[in-house]
C-alpha cells in the first residue's frame, strides 16, 4: 500500500472522529476575540544542576482573548501564518467569560508584519479558528530601556531583526 | 466495536492470559474458534478493586496560601501564596474521621495529583468562594479507599494554584510537581517531628522509604516532575514508584523522565490529551544505555477516555463542568473505566511498595484480572534486567541488529524498512504513531521469513525469561490488517547447531499485537510480546538457552505491523 493511500485514509478517519462536534465540547472551535503582544523576558532556569536556559532572554507573548475557553490538559496551539508556535502557554487571567491565554513566541522570525494569527488544538483541526486582526510590530509593547540595559538584552527591534 | 466484535474480544480477553499455544495470531477472534480445545484456562483471575482488611480513616488538611513557588535563582514567586491542602485516606482501627491508626506499623504513602479543569464553575478563574470550587482532588476516592483498605496511606493533592495557571519563570508542570514535593517535606515532618493537625496522629506511622506517586493528565507529567526534581535537587525522598493516567508531556524545556517503576496507564479514546502524549514518556524511559534501568510497563485501552478516572470529571456524579471527552466507538462506561484504574494502579503500587511480586505477571500480561472480559486493551512491558538484540535506535539500517548481527528475509516482504515512530517529522511511515522511538516496518501478503541473528558472545540466554518485543498493527484502513481476521505470525529460536523450536512449541500471545484505533484522529500504537522461554521446546526437553543463533518470525497471511525493542528479558 502506498502511503498516499494510507494519508488519505488518515484524513478519511480524523473527518469522521469530527463529525462528533455536536456531542462532545472538546472538539467544538475555539473562540478567540482580540490579541495583544509584549516583550518578556525568559529567564534562567535549573532544576538542581541541570541548566534548562542557560541565560536569560527575550521573547514575545502573545495573549490571546478567548470566550468560553474549556479548560483542558492538551495544551492548545498558535499558529502565525499557518506556522505552529512552539512555546509554552499559560493562563494568564480570567474575566467572566473570557480567558486570557499567553503564548511564548522565541522565533522572532515568526513576527512578521501582517502575520495572521489563529488558534488550535492539535489532533482536532476543527477546533481551529482566526484571531480577529493581524500582526503589527509597532502594537508589540516593549521592555523599557532601563530594563533592557539592567538585564544586558538586545531592544525589541534588535530582536525582532534576528533570524533564530 | 460492535457485538460481535466485544464478543470475540473477550474470549480474546480469557485467552491472553495463557499465552501459550501453537502460533502467536495478530488479533484474531476466528482464532478462538480454531484452537478452543487446546487453550487452557486463564491463569488464576486477580481482583484488586476489592476491599482489603483494613477499615478506612479519613483526614483532611488544608494550609492557604502557605508558600510561593519560586524558581532557583529568583526571588520573584512564579505562583504565589499556594494552598497546600489533600484529602487523606488511611488504614484505622474503624471506619471514619481521624480514627487512630491501625496497628503499629508504618505505612508505605501514596500521593495522587490531579489534572487540569475548571477550577470554578465552569472557566480558570480562581476567584469564587471556596465552597463553589471545583473539588478536582476528590475524583480520586475509590482509588484513595482501595488502597488504604490495603495498608496505604493515601494522599490526594488539591492542586488549585497551579491549575489553570501558569508563568513565565516556572512552567506549570515543573510547579505541580513542587507542589507534590512540599506535601511530602510535610509528610516527612509529620512522621518525624509530627505536629500535624490530628495531635499527632501519623507520627511515627509513615513509611517514607517507601513513596508512590500517581498522577492524572497534567497531574501524571507533575508526578514525574517530581520524582525527577527529587532526585535532581537531592531532597531525599523515597519515590520507589510512579504512575501516570493519561499524562501530558508537555514542558516546553525538558522532557521529564522517570528512574523508578513507571505504570502508564492510556486511553484510547481520549478526547483530551488525544496524541497521547504519554507515550514519548514511556519510550524515554529506561532506553538503552541510560545509567539508570527502571521496569515499566503501559496499558493501552480501547473505548477508555480521558475523564472518567476521575469521578469530578465524569457526567452525572454531581459535579459541575463534567463531561465526557470521549471518541469513537465501543465507548467503556465510567464504572468500567475505574474499574481499569484500580485493577491496575492497586497492584502497581502493591508490587513496588508491598513487595507482592505475584502481581507483576499483570503487568507482564500474563494474567487476566476479574471483570474486564471484553475490554480490549494491551499491554506494553519492559524489565529493567535484559539483552536487547534490537532496538532501532542507532543507525537506519533494517539488514543489522543492535547486537551488529545479520538480519535476513525470505525477501517478499512489501516493506522492510525502518521508520520514525513519531507523530511528525522525518522519515515517518504514516502519521499514525504517537510514539517517540524508530523501529522496523513489516507488510506482508504471504508467507514470510524475518530472522535476526545473535552474534556468538550473546548467544547464551539461560540467564533470561522471555523473549520480548513490541509490535503493532499499523492503521492502514483495514487493507493488510482486517479487524479480527485470523494471521499468524510465529515466534522462534534457532540454535547454532540448527534445533529450532517447532510448532509445538512455538507461542501465541493472542490479543498481544494491538489492532490500530481506527477513531480519534486514528492511532497506531505498540504492545508487548512476551514469550516465555521455557515455552520453546525440543520435542520434550526445554530448548537449550546457552547458544540461541538466531530469532525467527514467520508470517501468514497478510499483515503491516511495527516492531521495535527485540529482547531477552528476565
Amino acid at each position: 500500500m502506498s502511503r498516499l493511500i494510507i494519508g488519505m485514509i488518515l484524513g478519511g478517519l480524523g473527518l469522521a472522529a469530527s463529525s462528533a462536534v455536536a456531542d462532545n465540547p472538546y472538539l467544538e472551535p475555539l473562540k478567540p476575540k482580540t490579541f495583544t503582544a509584549e516583550a518578556v523576558v525568559l529567564p534562567v532556569r535549573e532544576i538542581g544542576t541541570m541548566t534548562l536556559r542557560e541565560k536569560r532572554t527575550l521573547a514575545v507573548e502573545i495573549q490571546v482573548q478567548l470566550e468560553d475557553f474549556l479548560p483542558r490538559n492538551m495544551e492548545p496551539t498558535l499558529l502565525i501564518n499557518g506556522v505552529p508556535v512552539e512555546g509554552g502557554t499559560r493562563v494568564v487571567r480570567v474575566e467572566d467569560r473570557v480567558t486570557t491565554l499567553g503564548f511564548m513566541v522565541e522565533q522572532p522570525q515568526l513576527l512578521t508584519e501582517g502575520a495572521v494569527l489563529s488558534v488550535r488544538m492539535e489532533d482536532v483541526p476543527g477546533t481551529q479558528a482566526k484571531v480577529p486582526g493581524e500582526l503589527r510590530q509597532v502594537n508589540i509593547k516593549g521592555l523599557s530601556t532601563d530594563l533592557i540595559k539592567e538585564r544586558d538584552l538586545p531592544s525589541l527591534a534588535e530582536w525582532l531583526q534576528q533570524r533564530k | 466495536m460492535n457485538v460481535i466484535a466485544m464478543v470475540e474480544a473477550r474470549k480474546l480477553g480469557r485467552v491472553r492470559s495463557a499465552l501459550i499455544l501453537c502460533s502467536l495470531v495478530i488479533l484474531s477472534g476466528c482464532y478462538h474458534h480454531h484452537h478452543d480445545a487446546a487453550i487452557p484456562p486463564p491463569v488464576g483471575g486477580v481482583n484488586q478493586c476489592v476491599a482489603g482488611p483494613f477499615n478506612v480513616g479519613q483526614a483532611d488538611y488544608n494550609f492557604e496560601n502557605e508558600f510561593d513557588l519560586i524558581p532557583t535563582g529568583s526571588t520573584t514567586p512564579a505562583y504565589p501564596d499556594v494552598d497546600v491542602r489533600a484529602t487523606i485516606r488511611y488504614p484505622a482501627i474503624m471506619k471514619g474521621p481521624v480514627q487512630p491508626i491501625a496497628g503499629s506499623r508504618r505505612y508505605p504513602l501514596i500521593l495522587f495529583l490531579h489534572g487540569n479543569h475548571a477550577t470554578c464553575p465552569c472557566s480558570c478563574s480562581h476567584a469564587c468562594p471556596a465552597g463553589d470550587r471545583i473539588p478536582n482532588h476528590l475524583g480520586y476516592n475509590y482509588l484513595l479507599d482501595l488502597l488504604a483498605s490495603r495498608g496505604f496511606i493515601v494522599v490526594s493533592v488539591d492542586g488549585f494554584d497551579v491549575t489553570c495557571a501558569g508563568s513565565i519563570s516556572m512552567s506549570d508542570y515543573e510547579a505541580r510537581g513542587r507542589l507534590v514535593l512540599r506535601h511530602l517535606q510535610k509528610w516527612r515532618d509529620w512522621d518525624v517531628i509530627g505536629g500535624d493537625p490530628w495531635g499527632g496522629l501519623f507520627r511515627g506511622r509513615v513509611d517514607m522509604n517507601r513513596i508512590g506517586l500517581s498522577g492524572h493528565s497534567r497531574g501524571g507529567e507533575g508526578v514525574v516532575a517530581a520524582e525527577h526534581i527529587n532526585r535532581m535537587e537531592g531532597l531525599g525522598f523515597h519515590i520507589l514508584a510512579v504512575n501516570a493516567i493519561a499524562p501530558t508531556a508537555q514542558d516546553p524545556t525538558i522532557h521529564y523522565v522517570p528512574e523508578v517503576p513507571y505504570f502508564l496507564l492510556m486511553s484510547a479514546s481520549d478526547g483530551d490529551v488525544s496524541n497521547l502524549q504519554g507515550l514519548r514518556t514511556y519510550d524515554r524511559t529506561s532506553l538503552a544505555g541510560a545509567a539508570a534501568q527502571s521496569e515499566k510497563s503501559m496499558l493501552w485501552v480501547y473505548g477508555a477516555n480521558h475523564n472518567f478516572y476521575n469521578t469530578v470529571w465524569t457526567p452525572g456524579n454531581g459535579f459541575a463542568c463534567a463531561s465526557d471527552d470521549g471518541v469513537g466507538e465501543g465507548r467503556l462506561t465510567p464504572p468500567l473505566q475505574q474499574l481499569i484504574g484500580c485493577q491496575t494502579i492497586v497492584p502497581f503500587f502493591e508490587l513496588h511498595l508491598q513487595n507482592k511480586p505475584a502481581v507483576r505477571q499483570l503487568f507482564q500480561g500474563d494474567r487476566l484480572v476479574e471483570g474486564l472480559d471484553g475490554v480490549r486493551m494491551y499491554w506494553a512491558y519492559q524489565h529493567p534486567d535484559r539483552r536487547e538484540v534490537d532496538n532501532f535506535d542507532f543507525g537506519d539500517n533494517p539488514n543489522t541488529n543492535s547486537l551488529g548481527g545479520a538480519i535476513t528475509t525470505s525477501g517478499g516482504f512489501g516493506t522492510f524498512d525502518e521508520f520514525e515512530f513519531k507523530p511528525s517529522g522525518p522519515d515517518l511511515f504514516n502519521a499514525s504513531f504517537r510514539h517517540f522511538t524508530h523501529g522496523l516496518v513489516l507488510g506482508w501478503n504471504g508467507p514470510q521469513t524475518y530472522e535476526t541473528v545473535l552474534p556468538p558472545a550473546n548467544r547464551d540466554v539461560s540467564g533470561y525469561k522471555a523473549l520480548a518485543l513490541r509490535i503493532g498493527q499499523i492503521l492502514d484502513g483495514g487493507v493488510l490488517n482486517p479487524l479480527d481476521t485470523p494471521r499468524t505470525v510465529r515466534v522462534g529460536l534457532r540454535t547454532a547447531s540448527g534445533k529450532v523450536a517447532n510448532q509445538d512449541f512455538d507461542v501465541t500471545g493472542v490479543q498481544s499485537v494491538p489492532h490500530p484505533y481506527e477513531y480519534n484522529g486514528g492511532k497506531t500504537v505498540l504492545g508487548t510480546l512476551r514469550v516465555p522461554l521455557t515455552q520453546f521446546r525440543d520435542g520434550t526437553k526445554p530448548l537449550p538457552l546457552n547458544d540461541i543463533e538466531a530469532i525467527i518470525l514467520e508470517f501468514k497471511g497478510t499483515g503491516l505491523v511495527a516492531i521495535d525493542d527485540i529482547q531477552f528479558s528476565k
